[in-house]
């Protein structure tokens, strides 16, 4: 029947073409659409803080990588260690990725110094080249998580929660838009995200 | 045959009970969980806070009246003291073992230190909001 039926031969290699890079791409979050169709691309800011090791890291050096975000702080005693076991997780897929880093943004600078945030990336036995803990203006850090990076608009409207307590894992591209979040403290939700992380590693444009 | 489906059956109950053995609730973890839901309702202010503060600054560029402006520095400082309580309180909150005997008298006291955080943190908000309706 098949070979007599050129029609649903065409339809089955049509579908059979569609690669995975094209049917499983990851939306881009953020951009505006104007009534006109115009698209406004969401861009995240230029921002420079301090990295664990006393280093000055920019978003610009962060182009053409892959990485994750949250924001934290070394004295929460709720969300953030949860978070941080996840965030462990992430690291442990990632960690023969070399497009592939997490960046994690303090909220308390006054107490989450350079050195402890070092003791605290130390502790975790991490390479601090591909975890970057970073500590600055705690005003700068807020507008970034709020405005850039979403993290309080991410929450559901039924689900209690803000800034912070979100504890939103953020997936960034190579372009620097946003293409995924999940739920820092569901380790199911984090399981998705290790997939969203390799379907993303394997988008070709 | 019934012998082999009974034992199999009770060894399926026993698993079952001991799967949905509800977790023990004591005076300790009872305490903190209340201790915590009073930080996890307010934690969220936070974000409040540094949009209060933004929107505070820019109001205070529109006036150069050195009165309005003192005003509304103050009320800047108010929502700025709010936060560092917030995380003063966080940086020093410490979660007690179940088996820690001063557990109890310390949660409580915490118990009233974060609810006078948030008492702080609400007026201070408040204020803010009030003086931003204004305009």
């Amino acid at each position: 029947m098949l070979s007599k039926n050129p029609i649903l031969i065409s339809l089955i290699i049509l579908c059979l073409s569609c690669n995975g890079g094209r049917l499983n791409k990851l939306p881009v979050i953020g951009n505006q659409t104007l009534p006109d169709g115009t698209i406004i691309p969401h861009e995240i800011r230029d921002w420079r803080f301090q990295n664990q090791l006393g280093e000055t890291v920019e978003r610009a050096s962060l182009d053409g990588k892959i990485y994750l975000v949250d924001f934290f702080f070394t004295s929460c005693p709720s969300i953030c260690p949860k978070v941080t076991r996840q965030m462990l997780r992430i690291y442990d897929h990632i960690e023969d990725y070399e497009d592939v880093l997490l960046v994690s943004f303090t909220i308390d600078p006054k107490r989450d110094s350079v050195s402890v945030l070092k003791a605290y990336a130390d502790n975790m036995d991490i390479d601090h080249g591909r975890w970057l803990f970073l500590t600055g203006d705690k005003d700068e850090v807020m507008d970034i998580a709020n405005e850039d990076y979403f993290v309080a608009a991410l929450v559901a409207p039924d689900v209690p929660g803000g800034f912070d307590h979100s504890g939103k894992i953020i997936l960034v591209d190579k372009k620097s838009r946003i293409r995924g979040y999940c739920e820092g403290t569901d380790a199911s939700s984090v399981d998705g995200m290790l997939e969203k992380i390799d379907i993303l590693r394997s988008e070709t444009e | 045959m019934s012998r082999y489906f009974i034992n199999y059956g009770l060894a399926i109950l026993l698993l079952t009970m001991i799967g949905c053995t509800p977790k023990e609730s004591t005076p300790t973890s009872l305490l903190h969980d209340e201790v915590m839901a009073i930080h996890d309702e307010v934690m969220p202010k936070m974000k409040d806070i540094h949009q209060m503060k933004k929107r505070l600054r820019e109001v205070a560029k529109e006036y150069p009246d050195e009165t309005i402006s003192e005003d509304i520095q103050q009320l800047i400082a108010k929502l700025e003291k709010a936060d560092e309580a917030m995380m003063d309180w966080m940086a020093a909150y410490k979660k007690p073992s179940k088996d820690d005997k001063g557990a109890v008298p310390y949660l409580t006291d915490q118990k009233e230190k974060i609810t006078l955080v948030k008492k702080q943190m609400l007026e201070a908000i408040e204020e803010a909001k009030n003086r931003l309706n204004a305009e």
